[in-house]
This record gives structure tokens, sequence and C-alpha cells, in this order.
């Protein structure tokens, strides 16, 4: 339960934090309008209006129109919820895998932890998108191959740092004094060491999560990743860039709230990493 | 009083914290004479460092070092400029750190830090500008004069392949080029083992008798106070509570909190900053206690302890105290 | 340990680690569907000749002999030819004449970042908590926070489109104009180097901050050295150990960044070709592609590991 009482100091010093404020602030209001957001909206995401194509923007259309008459923020709203699952799910499962191998072989140690770190270290000297396009291959295109390859991009980050963070921990007393007393190992992971490294864990998550956003829309953008019709900020960028000449808001004004969203995670993963270990700032800056 | 080489009066020094000033060190008066080591003593965040950096201007940016007088050798050092009290560090004001390690730029050789400071001594006067011309040599001998006989293989070394005594040996040497006529050293043995901590006291004691400088030695150790320092200034909580000649505070410390730090160090625990013959804890600057900032820890409290600080008393002998044991001053 | 041993070590680890990667993009490829007898020889492909291209080469052997058959193809400079492309090519020729424009418009972009990130990231050390320190962190920020591919629009839109100062697509290989390589490829070097540059600020910004804490700077100060002196030797020269470090963690992101751009501007490099080859399914060339690709990274990473032993003397001496 120290996770919970960590989180909840974070919490109460959230608010002297200005970054960590803001980027709180930022990261909520982008939540709440990608939820309740589009049943707000006049326009139905889907819905060709071929009276109103490439509009620019407007009181009526704040984004504009797109080339079959779609407003462009109701569009938004629907794809960068579909953005943010995509990520979270992938980043999750890369920080659950990783978390598990890096903590796994932090606690094995020996053999274990030096094949695994090998591959950790082969997976990270792998350009991102090489990676991915390669997954593809196998996979096909689509929505549950976004999710892996950033699951992919992400294990090496998690797993790095679980194994370090776990490596402290381990020597510290208390976790000493539980393997003395013979508890078994799965538990001591779980119960002493998981509640204590899972501060830096969730920063990581926070900057990671940021950055899936990020790959997500340029898998998509390049056409390896979500597949039209289904909207994802990086599909409607895509579909903005053929024609771009004649209706450049669709495609900037979708980036720029992609990196609203993002911007928003930065600042509140900054903020978190400032209150947690100003030390930490220059490991884990990437 | 011209034996006098530095003269604090009313030394307060705080941090800038979220808008107000938290004051680590508070009102001190010393002074440390020509010739002499006066030893500064006092518990890990007494305020006793603090102290040594505020005379040498090197805390950082949000420090607020206030006094009514910081004379040196005649010269106020509140009125000078940056660039020049730039001038006077290294050359007549020096410090020697606590951590011989992490004073040395790990990324350049033992060379390159002796030449830096003879190349700076050698703008400074002509019989300067000889040694720094033949700076390699100058700094064999320097070196050889801090107890380093193979000087030409140790500036060749990086910083962490030295030792902590060898890599002390040569910051004091660096000290050394311009013979400064004020040395602050903070805690110089601290980080070293027992038979290096030795040798460097050792060479501390050569160097007092053969510099005609003035030192100001920090330390918590009562131990090494007593074998180097001529006079003791003992610090609480950024205060100066008794002051005096050594030999006297050690045959009869007047203070309650000097009587429980002589215990402490009889009881040969000079490595630890704790002082278990002392219960409670340091208070921390920005909870100081009404009063005497010791009362709640002295077995001698009494009700007027509380009432205000006490005062500086002058219980003759060249001794002062800050107890309401020794009357109101 | 000497110099020598430490890069004997690096180059010996970096070869190893070339040797894994190339069975996994290997087993990647086998594992991804389809014949690649079927591919090369295209739908009309009886039995028999099918039968006979797998035995030539090699496909009914188990993986590991197929795997050494590629290696031993690749090491001697034999990438393979590609199905999909009209011709056949030779995979080598097309690296031949792709790989330079990645590494070109790649240096450039890093070039770039390197030059915005050294003058902001010192600059917002040295005024910590000023106006310059909170407009190079928000800059910053941003910076990261904004898909590269989407700033090369934002790019085009201004100096292409409204400007016209700067072509929008086409790229001029360095071989053959290295001005008109310059010209054509200042926009995707900036919007490759954009996010990186925030990236590089930060970590210089936090890095000289965390330095000039340490004890040696105030120990410089205490010999009297001038400030600009104590900055550049003590202070700067630390913390770029720690920069160039992360620096070179940040290749794969760099090279991520060139893949996307390349397709934006329309330039004939290693990312538009590695994409095109994976929408045509041309295994060999995505399977070459990869290697090159792995290669550069663990070529980045050695150089920045012999630049940081250089830089710091600890790590080897």
């Amino acid at each position: 339960m120290a996770t919970l009482a960590t989180l909840k100091g974070l919490g109460r010093e959230l608010r002297h934090n200005r970054v960590a404020l803001g980027g709180f602030a930022i990261t909520s209001f982008v939540l709440v309008a990608i939820v309740i957001g589009p049943s707000f909206s006049p326009y139905d995401p889907t819905l060709m209006d071929f009276t109103a194509i490439l509009q620019p923007p407007s009181w009526a259309h704040p984004f504009g129109t797109n080339s079959f008459g779609i407003d462009v923020l109701t569009r938004v709203l629907y794809g960068a919820r579909n953005s943010f699952m995509i990520s979270f799910a992938g980043v999750s499962l890369g920080a659950i895998v990783g978390t598990l191998i890096g903590m796994t072989s932090a606690y094995m140690g020996k053999l274990f932890d030096a094949v695994a770190m090998r591959l950790v270290d082969l997976l990270f000297a792998f350009p991102i998108f090489v990676l991915a396009l390669m997954l593809m291959l196998i996979l096909g295109f689509g929505v549950q191959n976004v999710i892996v390859a950033i699951a992919l991009v992400y294990i090496p980050n998690f797993a790095r740092m679980a194994r370090n963070t776990t490596m402290v921990v381990k020597s510290e007393p208390y976790v000493q004094a539980a393997q003395v007393m013979g508890q078994p190992r799965l538990r001591i992971m779980v119960r002493e060491i998981l509640p204590n490294i899972a501060a830096p864990l969730f920063v990581q998550f926070t900057v990671g999560l940021a950055f899936a956003i990020i790959i997500e829309a340029g898998l998509s953008f390049i056409g390896l990743g979500v597949q039209p019709p289904t909207p994802s900020l990086g599909v409607m960028m895509a579909d903005g860039k053929d024609y771009f000449h004649r209706g450049p808001w669709v495609l900037t004004l979708t980036g720029l709230a992609l990196m609203f969203a993002i911007l928003g995670l930065n600042l509140l993963g900054d903020g978190l990493r400032d209150l947690l270990d100003p030390r930490l700032r220059r490991r884990s800056a990437a | 009083m011209s034996d006098v080489t530095l003269t604090l009066r009313n030394l307060s020094t705080g941090f800038k914290m979220g808008g107000r000033v938290m004051n680590v060190v508070r009102e001190v008066d010393l002074e440390v004479r020509k010739g002499e080591m006066l030893g500064l003593i006092g518990e890990s965040g007494s305020g006793k460092t603090v102290t040594g950096m505020s005379i040498l201007r090197l805390l950082p940016e949000n420090a607020v070092t206030e006094a009514d007088t910081l004379d040196f050798l005649g010269i106020d050092l509140l009125k000078l400029s940056t660039e020049q009290f730039r001038e006077m560090r290294g050359t007549r004001l020096a410090m020697v750190f606590q951590d011989p390690v992490g004073a040395f730029n790990p990324a350049k050789k033992i060379s390159w830090h002796l030449k830096q400071v003879f190349e700076r001594a050698g703008t400074k006067s002509p019989a300067h500008a000889e040694r720094a011309k033949n700076w390699r040599a100058s700094a064999i001998k320097l070196l050889a004069d801090v107890g380093i006989p193979h000087g030409a293989n140790v500036m060749r070394q990086y910083p962490h392949q030295l030792s902590g005594g060898m890599l002390q040996r040569t910051l004091i040497a660096l000290v050394l080029v311009f013979e400064p006529e004020l040395i602050v050293a903070d805690e110089p043995t601290t980080n070293l083992d027992n038979i290096v901590e030795r040798q460097i006291l050792r060479l501390f004691r050569d160097l007092q008798k053969r510099l005609d400088c003035a030192f100001l030695y920090v330390t918590h150790d009562m131990t090494i106070a007593a074998v180097l320092c001529d006079r003791i200034a003992v610090m609480y909580a950024g205060s100066i509570v008794e002051i005096g000649p050594t030999k006297q505070i050690f045959a009869d410390p007047k203070h309650p909190y000097t009587q429980g730090l002589l215990a402490s160090a009889l009881a040969l625990d000079t490595k630890t900053e704790r002082l278990q013959e002392i219960p409670g804890e340091l208070p921390s600057p920005g909870k100081l206690p009404p009063g005497c900032l010791f009362e709640p820890r002295c077995k001698f409290a009494k009700p007027e302890c509380r009432a205000k600080e006490p005062a500086m008393v002058d219980v003759g002998g060249e001794r002062h105290v800050r107890c309401v044991l020794y009357g109101h001053g | 340990m000497g110099f020598l041993w430490y890069l004997t070590i690096r180059i010996g680890g970096a070869l190893a680690t070339i040797a894994a990667g190339s069975f996994l993009i290997f087993l990647i490829m086998h594992l991804a569907p389809g014949d690649p007898a079927l591919a090369v020889l295209g739908e009309s492909a009886t039995t028999e000749t099918i039968a006979a291209y797998r035995a030539e080469h090699g496909l009914d052997e188990p993986v590991l002999v197929q795997f050494v058959i590629w290696a031993k193809m690749v090491l001697q400079g034999d990438l393979g030819k590609s199905i999909a492309l009209a011709g056949k090519f030779p995979i080598s020729d097309l690296l031949v004449t792709r790989l330079p424009n990645t590494i070109f418009i790649g240096l450039y972009g890093l070039v770039i970042a390197l030059v915005i990130s050294l003058i902001a990231g010192t600059a917002a050390a040295l005024r910590q908590g000023k106006l310059v320190d909170t407009v190079a962190t928000g800059v910053a920020v941003l910076g990261i926070s904004m898909p590269d591919f989407w700033f090369s629009y934002v790019l085009i839109l201004f100096f292409a489109l409204s400007l016209d100062w700067f072509p929008s697509y086409g790229f001029t290989p360095p071989g053959e104009s290295l001005i008109g390589a310059f010209h054509s490829g200042f926009l995707p070097a900036l919007a490759i180097a954009a996010p990186m540059a925030g990236v590089f600020a930060r970590i210089l910004r936090a890095s000289l901050v965390e330095t000039a804490r340490r004890e040696y700077v105030t120990a410089a100060r205490s010999y009297g050295f001038a400030a600009p002196f104590v900055f550049i030797h003590y202070v700067f020269r630390n913390a770029i150990i720690p920069f160039v470090t992360v620096l070179g963690l940040q290749v794969r992101y760099l090279l991520g960044g060139v893949v996307i751009i390349e397709r934006v501007f329309g330039i004939a490099g290693m990312g538009s070709l590695i994409v095109d080859g994976a929408f045509a399914r041309d295994y060999p060339v995505v399977q070459a592609c990869a290697l090159t690709f792995l290669a550069i990274v663990l070529s980045v990473n050695l150089i920045v590991d012999i630049v940081c032993a250089l830089l710091d003397p600890r790590r080897t001496r």
C-alpha cells in the first residue's frame, strides 16, 4: 500500500509545482474533451456533407471541414480517443512486460539477468519505426499491431528502469529482512519491491504515453498503423496531407491538437519527476 | 590588534527558500589571529561549514550573508566587488575541502590543476611569473613539501587514480601556491581513513609552524581540535555557544553542550557525528526553540532559559560562554 | 584497463549485437507470411519451378542453416535481389544510392539540433530561473511534444508554400550537388532537428545545473579562477559527458524520424526504401534495410562510447 501513500503524497505536492499542475490541468482537459466531447458535437464524425467540403475554420467548424465535408474538430475528438486508447494499451503492455523482465532480472541475477539484459539491449538498438515495420510484416497492419509495436518500443525502457531501481531497493534492510524471514520471492517482489519502485515507473509511464501517441500518429501517418476509416490522429493527418495545398488546416490543426495533448503529458511527467527525485532527471530524460 | 587576520562581527547567513530567508548561521562573532589555528566545532548541520563558505563567498546564489564587520587584514570584505573578491580568493584566502576526491576536476590530470593555479599566480607578481614559467618543477617541489616525494608521477595521474590522502595533500599543495594569509579547512580529514587522517593532521601542524598564516579549522571532532587547535569555538544551531583556548576548554568546559561534546569525544566515538551523550536532536533552522537554542536538550535547563536567548558572557581568561549558568553578560 | 582494451571490448560487443540482431531480423522475416519462392517467381510459377527455386536457395533447410547461408552472402556484400522492384535490382546497389541520402539528412538534422541545443541549453543553465531559462525550457518542451512529420508540414506551409525559399518536395542528392543537397535538405533536416533539439537542450541544461553544484566547481572558485574559466573547464567539460551519452541513446528516435520525414519530402533514402519495401512485401529489401539501420545505430553507439571514453578518463583508466 506504499504505492497509494506515495501517490497521495505526490498529489499533495502536485499543488505546489506549477509545471506538474499545468500538465495535470491540460491532461484532465484533454481527457474530458475526448471522453464527453464527441457527444456535445453537433456533427457526426462519419457523415459526409458534400455541401461543406474543405471549408476553412469558422465559428460553425472551428477546425474547418475535410475533403468529405466532415467537421474536423469532431473527428479530432474521436480520433484522439482512439489514439489515446491505443497508446495507453501499448505503454501499459510495455510497462507490464518490461517491469516483469526488469524485476526478475534484478532479482534472479546471474544468467537470466545477463541474457535478458542483452536481449533488451538488442531491442534498444533498433530504430523504433524499423521495429514496428517488421512487426507489421508478420502481424499485418491494424490497431493491435500498433499496440504491440508501442509495447516493444517501451519494454527496454521499463525493463532497464525496473532493473536498476530493484537493484537499489533489493539491498534495503526491510527487503533483506523479508528474505531472511524466508518469505517467498514472488511475495517479496510484489509486496516489498514493487510498491517502492512504482513511483519512477509511473513517471516513465506518463512520459512514455506522450511519445507513444507520437509513435501511433507516425505509424498511422505512413499507413502502417490504424487503417482508415477508423479515425486516429495519424490517419487524419495522412488524409490531410493528400489535399494539404488546398486545405492545410486539416493537417495543421489536427497536429496542433495532438501537440496540446502531448504537451500536457510531458509537463505532467516533468513535474512528477521533479517532485520524485531531481537526480532522476538526467537518467531517464530520454 | 594588528595580529588579527580575520574579524567577524554579527555574521548571519541564510538561504532564500520560497520568498523568505532561512538563517543557518546567526550573529556569529569570531576573530582568527595570525599564526593561530582556530577550531570551529559543531555537529553536522550546525552551520560551521556555511560559516567558512560565507567568509570566502563560495555559497550558491540563493545564499544571503550579512555582517556588521567582515574584516580581513584591514580590508573590508563586504565592500569588495565580485571581481575584487575573486582576486582575493586563492591568493590570500583559501579553502581546503572535505571530500578531496570531489574537489578535483575529474576530467583533468593533477598536472592540469597545478598548472592552472601556477599560471594564475604568474600574472600576479614577477616572482610568481618565474615560478609559473617553470611550473612543473615548482609543482614537484611544492608536492614534496606536502609529503608527496614522487610528485612527477602523481602529476601524470587523473584524480580518480589517486587515494584520498594523496588527493588531500595535493589539494593542500594547490592552496599553498600563493601562501594565503587565511586558510579555511572544512573537515579535511573526515573522508579519510584513520592512518591517513593522522598523517594529514600532522601535515596541518607542520604547515601551521612553517607558514605565517591563520587557520580556521572546521570539524565535528573534538579530538582533532584538541591536538590541532590553539583556540576552539563551539557552534550550536548556527550560533557560537562557547569560545576559548583549547587547553582551558578541555580542562573545564563551561557550556552544557561543550560538556556533552567532550563526553562523547572521550567515548572515543570519533567517526560518528551523532552525539549519544546528548539526548535529542539539533533543531532545524526553520523551527528554532525560543530562548536558548540548547534548552530542549540541556540537563540544566531552567524556566528562564526559555525567556530569551542568552548573551555571550565573558568568564575571564579569554573565554566566553552563551549560557545563563554563568550570568547574563 | 587501457583505452585499447576498452575499445576492443566495445567493438566486440557491437559485433555480437549485430550478429544477434541480424538473426532476429532473419527470424522475423522467416515468420512473416507468404512463400518467398512464390513471391519471386510470381503467380504463374509451377510446382516444379517452385521446388527447384526452394532447393537452389536452401529454403527447405532448417532456419539456422538458412540464416548461415544468408549471413555468408551478406558478409560477401550480397544482400540479395529485390522481389518487387522492376528489374529485380541487387539490393546492395539500391543501398549505395539510398544510404548517403539518409546519412546526409540525419547528420544535417543532428548538427542543427546540436547547435540549437548547445546554445539554448547553455543559456538556460546560465540564467537559471530567469526569463531566458523559462523561454528556452518552454520552447524545448513544445519541441518534444510535436511529431516531426507534422512540423515538417508547418515548415512547408511557411517556408515552401508561402515564402518559396525552399522546395516543398524532392531532394537533390549530395553526390549531384552539395549546395543543392543543403538547400533541398534544409526543411527535412530542420523538421527532424526540432524535437531532438528539445530533448538535447533539456538534457544539457539539467546536466549543467547538476554539475554546477559539484564540489569541484566550488573548489575551482576557491582558487580564484574566473567565472568563464570555471564554466568552460569545470562545468561544461564535465556536463558534456552525460549529454553525449544520452545523445547516443537518441539515435534510434532520430532514425525513426528520418523514416517518416523521407516520405513527406520524397527523399530517396533508406526510410522510404524500407517503407515501400514493407508495403510491397519485398522481404529481402526490408531485411537488408533493417540490418543497415541496426548497423547505423550500433556504429553511432560505438562512436558515442568512444567519445565518452575520451571525454571521461574514469571510464577507461
